[in-house]
């Protein structure tokens, strides 16, 4: 019998471990306390690649670096490209400008990746910008004020609700599925509504109203069988009075 | 008990879930983190603790009792209790006593650490008077694999065999229709310190020897328990007075305590959940100052006839009679944990001073109680309005004091003391399990 050192229970001669704390056994200790620091550090070593060894940061600059210098290039490439078929810019400045957007919000990864505000509220204006700039190049200004940005609005609000609701739930399963269809679905009436809106002036719904019924039944089935069935709770537990 | 009562068996729990018991029903409103409602039962043992041996106890107390394997749920009506057969945890006793359980799992742990083992139950499993019978059984356990033999002949709870009687609410059983409900006591006075920062709650332990306060008592003709509460009030008395000296006056001016009862001890019952309740004898300071034994005689009386078995009946018939009404049973969830803190903290917990938790004298089988130097009882953190609570339990000639508190003073506890020091009475500090003389 020997004694843990940390705990102070007593240990069978077998154990080398103790199994209440953890904590090496009194022999194990002495015999070996050079082999296990000595091991510990070189197996842990073995195990990391040199990318796995770098901080959180780090592997963010890195990844920043990369796909700066794979999006500039692009950049370039195409700019060149245009100038020569056409010597002009044509439709380059398609391409520089997704290219551009792409990089801010990657740029936003990589400056705020703990704010969520700054990174949602960035992605939104950048994402913004680039439908009114596709609508620009396309003169007169005509569908990015009144139905992009509605849209992405829409869009984006949806995004951050599903996002919340996620991961506020305790157990995740078939519960998501009906989540995210239930978030498509409403998607389907405010798109119907600012496009008809758009167009005729006028609010109107037909094939979303389709896209609703059809999915409201089975996202509750989905919930029923997540909530009830699958876990196995009774109604009479859940409802006992 | 009874071999008729038998109706389950360890390897045929299955899947239960169970409402939860009268006294269990305020809990899950009113708990946080810092008072997480968890009480905790110590065995200190004359040797240290063989990890293997009380790793195999563990394991066969799991099976014993699977009443306590369960979860907290919320239901839409009223939490519930799931089965939920994981094991308990079994824990190196390194951080504070009482903490809180975290959500969905078990309501029970083990604590270890050199010669000492905890248990720690939430209040919404059971009293002490359940928690002291799994212990016991746990300790009978345990002694059975050091001496690696499992012939179980103990005086409690057998290996295999569970009654359906354990899982029962027994209060359900005791309520009686048509019994005029206790009408409720005013404020009581409340000891004016000021909080300790979080985590708030700290406890200190105390030995006086069992013998010697035996005496004193007896002198007096009182039971152990009025004693205690007998000093308790006197020491609230002293701090009160000292308050007026000082001018800082107060309006409440009734020093009550709330003292459990264990209702075991008064109904058959061999219920392992909450059945217990409790009396407040009370001293009203307006009459002027009390003297120890006028306190004494007080305390002594009003327990005798609060725990008169008609009006115990009466207790249960308050506390039963509003969960049974219909009204009270509609309100959604949320919206009675609401109700049930803002009553705790309107009307509940601001009636009494104190509470003073006596579980008695540890009574177990003769070749089990060699192992064991001492027991401590550890109450449940002090709520803000209390905030000094106190836990007695006995065993041989030890009585272990435990005083829970979230205050930055000990004079409750220092005053204690004092009044017991001047009547005759040694008292030794217990800190990290060392006697030490005070």
């Amino acid at each position: 019998m020997t004694t843990c050192t940390n705990c102070g229970v007593e240990l069978e001669k077998h154990m080398n471990y103790c199994p209440l704390c953890g904590h090496p056994s009194p022999t194990i200790e002495s015999d070996n306390e050079e082999q296990l620091s000595d091991n510990k550090p070189k197996s842990k070593k073995k195990r990391l690649s040199d990318y796995l060894m770098l901080s959180n940061l780090q592997k963010r600059k890195l990844l920043w670096k990369i796909s700066g210098i794979i999006l500039i290039s692009a950049l370039i490439v195409t700019i060149i490209i245009d100038l020569l078929f056409n010597s002009q810019i044509t439709w380059s400045k398609y391409s520089t400008t997704i290219i551009l957007v792409l990089f801010a919000n990657i740029t936003l990864i990589r400056y705020k990746p703990k704010n969520p505000y700054v990174l949602i509220t960035g992605s939104l204006l950048a994402t913004a910008i680039l439908l009114f700039l596709l609508d620009y190049y396309e003169n007169p200004l005509n569908w990015s004020l009144s139905l992009g940005t509605p849209l992405l609005l829409a869009v984006y609000v949806l995004g951050i609700a599903l996002f919340v609701i996620i991961r506020k739930l305790k157990d995740k399963g078939l519960n998501l599925i009906a989540y995210i269809l239930l978030a498509v679905s409403i998607l389907s009436v405010l798109t119907e509504l600012l496009i008809s809106l758009n167009h005729t002036g006028e609010w109107s719904l037909h094939w979303s109203l389709i896209v609703l019924v059809s999915v409201l039944p089975a996202s509750l089935l989905l919930f029923f069988i997540h909530y009830r069935l699958k876990k196995g709770t009774e109604l009479k537990r859940f409802f006992h009075i | 008990m009874q071999n008729q009562n038998i109706t389950h068996n360890t390897s045929d729990t299955g899947k239960f879930w169970l409402k939860l018991d009268n006294a269990a029903k305020i809990f899950p409103a009113i708990m946080t983190k810092e008072m997480s409602t968890v009480f905790r039962l110590s065995a200190g043992l004359n040797e240290n603790v063989s990890i293997s041996a009380l790793m195999k106890a563990v394991s066969r107390a799991e099976k014993r009792f699977p009443y306590y394997l369960v979860r907290l749920k919320e239901g839409f009506f009223w939490y519930y209790l799931e089965y939920h057969p994981s094991p308990i945890p079994l824990e190196p006793d390194d951080k504070l006593p009482c903490r809180y359980f975290p959500h969905d799992g078990l309501l029970i742990r083990i604590l270890v650490k050199n010669n000492v083992i905890s248990v720690e139950f939430a209040h919404i499993l059971t009293d002490g008077g359940g928690a002291f019978q799994f212990l016991k059984t746990l300790l009978e356990f345990y002694k059975e694999e050091l001496k690696n033999r499992n012939n179980v002949s103990y005086g409690s709870l057998p290996d295999h065999n569970i009654f359906e009687e354990e899982y029962e609410d027994s209060y359900k059983r005791y309520f009686q229709h048509n019994i005029p409900p206790m009408v409720n006591q005013s404020t009581a006075f409340h000891l004016p310190f000021s909080l300790n920062n979080k985590p708030r709650f700290h406890r200190s332990q105390y030995i006086i020897s069992l013998s010697e306060i035996k005496t004193a008592a007896d002198q007096k003709k009182v039971s152990l328990t009025d004693y205690f509460v007998a000093t308790y009030m006197c020491s609230l008395q002293a701090i009160y007075e000292n308050l007026k000296s000082k001018g800082k006056k107060t309006r409440n001016k009734k020093i009550r305590i709330q003292v459990p009862v264990n209702l075991r001890k008064i109904f058959p019952s061999n219920s392992m959940r909450n059945f217990s309740l409790f009396v407040m004898p009370e001293i009203d300071l307006r009459l002027g100052h009390y003297t120890f034994d006028e306190i004494l005689k007080a305390v002594h009386h009003q327990i005798r006839l609060e725990t008169d078995q008609k009006l115990i009946n009466k207790n249960i018939s308050r506390n039963v009679g509003s969960e049974k009404k219909i009204y009270v049973k509609s309100i959604p969830l949320f919206l009675k944990s609401f109700i049930l803190r803002l009553g705790y903290y309107t009307k509940g917990t601001n009636q009494y001073s104190g509470v003073v938790t006596n579980l008695g004298k540890a009574q177990l089988p003769e070749d089990v109680e060699f192992l064991i130097n001492h027991f401590t009882f550890t109450p449940p953190p002090p709520n803000k309005i209390v905030k000094v609570s106190c836990g007695i339990i006995g065993f041989g000639d030890k009585l272990v004091l435990s005083f829970g508190n979230i205050t930055k003073s000990m004079l409750l506890e220092d005053t204690f003391f004092q009044i017991l020091k001047s009547n005759g009475i040694s008292v030794t500090q217990l800190n990290n399990n060392v006697e030490e003389n005070i």
